[in-house]
């Protein structure tokens, strides 16, 4: 299955939410993991296992995701 | 002290690097690594899992020379061969680059290795001497 196709409609909507919200989030949760489900914070966490490891407990894969609170921007030069 | 050593060729750095991902943890896949100091993070091509079933976990956007691209995220464990032993970042999300639709494209790495790694180690480049290492904290 190609790798689009294993995002679900539930990750696809709370991901853009997670950027949507993320200056906002950033500032509040500075240097915390956030795990996200159904467009809302699901649990704040110290490292991005324990929010991987909550939100597969509480959702199962598909259902969350989880994000690094930081506002400071993925850049990679070159990835042709 | 966990020390990956390198050669660089053609003015790249290139390193060796297996990953694992989370819904099979022991089962590292041997890729090819390009360190890239001027990604702030790490990047994965799809091609390099072959036909592994991926875990998402998010979906990000990544800034590159042509524009911004939202890519899935996976997650995952990297393991480096070191000097010491096994050197593993565990529980590392990683966005993932889908596969490339054009089946004869050329792909010289399977993942651009940025500073969301390197800066988890100490690196050193000798220029005139072609090589580089990476000495990651024990």
């Amino acid at each position: 299955m190609a790798l689009d196709q294993q995002i679900t409609e539930r990750q696809e909507t709370d991901s853009l939410w997670l950027e949507r919200e993320m200056p906002s989030l950033a500032t509040r949760y500075a240097g915390k993991w956030l795990m996200v489900h159904k467009e809302s914070v699901a649990g704040v966490f110290d490292s991005a296992g324990e929010a991987y490891r909550e939100g597969t407990r509480l959702f199962g894969i598909g259902e969350f995701v989880i994000g690094e609170a930081t506002d400071v921007p993925a850049v990679v030069g070159g990835f042709h | 002290m966990y020390q990956v050593d390198g050669t660089i060729t053609h003015s790249r750095m290139l390193v060796d690097v297996s990953v694992a991902l989370a819904n099979e943890p022991t089962n590292f896949l041997p890729i090819r690594g390009l360190i890239d100091t001027g990604a702030t993070v790490s990047l994965l091509r799809e091609e390099a899992l072959g036909t592994a079933m991926v875990p998402i976990v998010g979906k990000r956007q990544i800034l590159g020379v042509s524009g911004s691209t939202r890519f899935p995220e996976t997650f995952c464990s990297l393991m480096f061969s070191t000097s010491a032993g096994p050197y593993v970042i565990e529980e590392f999300k990683l966005p993932v680059k889908p596969r490339d639709p054009d089946p004869n494209a050329l792909a010289t790495y399977d993942m651009l290795i940025g500073m969301d790694v390197i800066q988890q180690g100490h690196m050193t480049v000798d220029g005139p001497r072609r090589f580089f290492q990476i000495n990651f904290r024990s």
